[in-house]
């Protein structure tokens, strides 16, 4: 767009900047102050984690059993070495909560992309092929909603036994189902708009009209409906984790931390309650941004 | 109106024979459950006596048989790891979930709807925004993380609450708002978007204009029109209410069905999780069977556009 070689410089009108702004930055424009403060906010989180091994003044699971319980800096008896204190085992918590927002985001990450996938892929299949296949997909779903998804995963790690390959793929079975309704509901839609009827009749391949034509036209929900799972599983995976079900000793996630912290909490509450606000943080902008993007994006979730 | 119901209770009933089914293969096929019940390294004779006892050495088919005649006939395995039957663990577990329900779902109810009610109605003012920023906390407030911080506050600084087991309703109370504070919040979001729907409509103004006193316009005309959204989503939350309940009773070591299903899963004892899950799925599937039904009782609209 901006970079047109025009050929006709007597229409170009004299503008010093060359373009208009792209649509990131006119949407930049129109956001809140409060809502700029979240996306920044949770951009700093997310570099946060990536560059964790680089940030954190202390490998996570080094026991130092000479400093251990600490409490945080303000507090009585605080260390500034160890900012947020020290567990139990003298672990330094600031370290093992970076790295342990790493490990929630990453689980978090790679298993939204396999339920996205999952939950496109067959939503597409039951909007777009539709007959019987489409029916058995639907009836998944209807069976998915019945069975709450905590069972289920509990069900899975008990056969399956926990570790981080499990707990992926148990975290990417969550909210398939979303992702499929909607999907399906917004292919049927779309392939009955005339530019679509004007496709096939102009004789493009049905796959070509689904890739080019009908999956751009549903990007935005597929966005939305994304950003609202992200949180339901961080949470799901900090919940497996808490129970003990998640990931195991030594390695921190945060909801690990939390679990370990909850037999301390008499004595020296620090060690769950870092862990907790930090979830609750990263949960809390997750569900900002995505309610702020379904305004933004002006989708419409039945 | 009947084939709509018949078509749901049909639907319902599917459901429940899939999960039933998809249960039983889930836990045969991923390896045999006498391994788990020995320790590694034991007698292959006594395995194989161990595997005739639970007849497990027949046929998959058989098995499966076997397993479909006793959920029929009320005979549902006995525990792995506390070696009675399946159904004694459960009958002992339900009347604390139970109670931790009703407690919850009625203060999830009656807490939501006035709190949504006033929301509504002081839309810019103070009032309706502190609740509606306090339910957006709620909402996105993990469930372990409040149980922690109510647990220290409540139990450790105040010496109110005690901190975990379900002998007296005190030990309920906790646990009860934990499991109640998502619900309640989603109640009080929708309660207040459907009362703001209604209160734009023209009935209302009639309803004001014929000089009907204000608390007859909120409460008859615009609550009971606000109501049918609001019914769908209670009964929508209760499935997952039953999920998030499973994670509080093991956080307030609640004697109840969702912290058995949790030390179930920990010790692999599969009789147990098994019908875990079937009761629940059965228990989320007669809810919203009986939401649909009250939905139709509250909307007119409904019966006739299912018949």
């Amino acid at each position: 767009m901006t970079d047109i070689a025009s050929p006709l410089p007597v229409l170009t009108p004299a503008i010093p900047s060359p373009g208009r702004p792209g649509r990131i930055t006119r949407l930049w424009r129109k956001t809140s102050l409060g809502m700029k403060i979240c996306l920044s906010s949770f951009a700093g989180v997310i570099l946060l984690a990536l560059f964790a091994p680089w940030i954190a003044p202390y490998d996570p699971n080094a026991q130092a059993l000479l400093s251990r319980l600490l409490p945080p800096v303000g507090f009585a008896g605080a260390n500034p070495a160890h900012p947020l204190g020290t567990d139990q085992l003298g672990r330094d918590l600031l370290s093992r909560t970076l790295y342990g927002l790493r490990l929630t985001l990453g689980i978090a990450l790679i298993g939204s992309f396999i339920s996205l996938i999952l939950g496109t892929v067959l939503g597409t299949i039951a909007g777009y092929i539709r007959g019987r296949i489409g029916a058995v997909i639907m009836g998944a779903v209807d069976v998915q909603i019945a069975v709450p998804f905590t069972l289920i995963a509990l069900l899975v790690i008990a056969l399956l036994g926990n570790s981080l390959p499990v707990l992926i793929c148990v975290i990417g079975l969550t909210g398939w189902e979303s992702y499929t309704r909607i999907v399906r509901a917004q292919v049927l839609t779309v392939s009955r708009l005339p530019f679509i009827e004007a496709a096939i009749a102009a004789g493009a391949p049905r796959g070509r009209i689904l890739v080019r034509n009908v999956l751009p036209n549903i990007a935005s929900p597929i966005v939305v409906v994304w950003t609202m799972t992200f949180s339901a599983l961080i949470l799901t995976e900090s919940s497996l984790s808490f129970l003990g079900l998640g990931v195991q000793p030594p390695t921190a996630t945060l909801g690990s931390m939390v679990g370990l912290g909850r037999d301390f909490l008499a004595s020296t509450p620090w060690i769950a309650i870092v862990p907790s606000l930090a979830i609750m943080l990263v949960s809390l902008q997750v569900l900002l941004i995505g309610d702020w993007l379904r305004d933004a994006l002006d989708v419409r979730l039945k | 109106m009947l084939d709509y119901l018949g078509r749901r209770v049909l639907g319902g009933v599917l459901t429940i024979v899939i999960v039933i089914t998809a249960v039983f293969f889930a836990t045969r096929l991923t390896g045999p459950a006498v391994e788990f019940m020995l320790p590694p390294g034991s007698d292959p004779t006594v395995q194989a006596a161990l595997a005739a006892h639970y007849g497990l050495d027949q046929s998959i088919w058989v098995q499966f048989g076997r397993y479909l005649q006793g959920l029929f006939t009320g005979d549902f395995g006995i525990s792995l790891g506390e070696r009675r039957p399946v159904i004694d663990i459960y009958a002992e577990r339900l009347p604390n979930t139970i109670t931790l329900f009703v407690y919850a779902l009625g203060l999830a109810t009656f807490a939501g709807l006035p709190l949504g009610i006033v929301a509504a109605l002081d839309r810019k003012g103070p009032i309706g925004s502190a609740i509606m920023t306090i339910a957006f906390i709620g909402y996105a407030t993990p469930n372990f993380v409040l149980a922690i911080m109510m647990i220290l506050v409540f139990s450790f600084q105040l010496h109110w609450l005690p901190s975990s087991g379900s002998t007296t309703p005190l030990h309920f109370l906790m646990p009860a708002i934990v499991l109640a504070l998502p619900m309640l919040a989603e109640i009080v979001r929708f309660t207040r978007n459907a009362m703001l729907d209604v209160m734009g409509q023209d009935y209302l103004r009639t309803a004001r204009a014929k000089g009907l006193p204000e608390h007859m316009v909120i409460g008859k005309h615009a609550l009971r029109n606000a109501a049918v959204p609001v019914v769908t989503i209670i009964g929508l939350q209760v499935a997952g209410m039953v999920a998030r309940c499973v994670l509080v009773e093991a956080i307030f070591a609640t004697k109840g069905v969702g912290d058995l299903i949790v030390y179930a899963t920990i010790g692999r004892d599969y009789p147990v999780l098994q019908f875990g899950v079937i009761l629940i799925a059965v228990l989320v599937v007669t809810v919203s069977l009986i939401v649909d039904l009250l939905y139709a009782v509250i909307d007119p609209r409904v019966k006739v556009a299912a018949s």
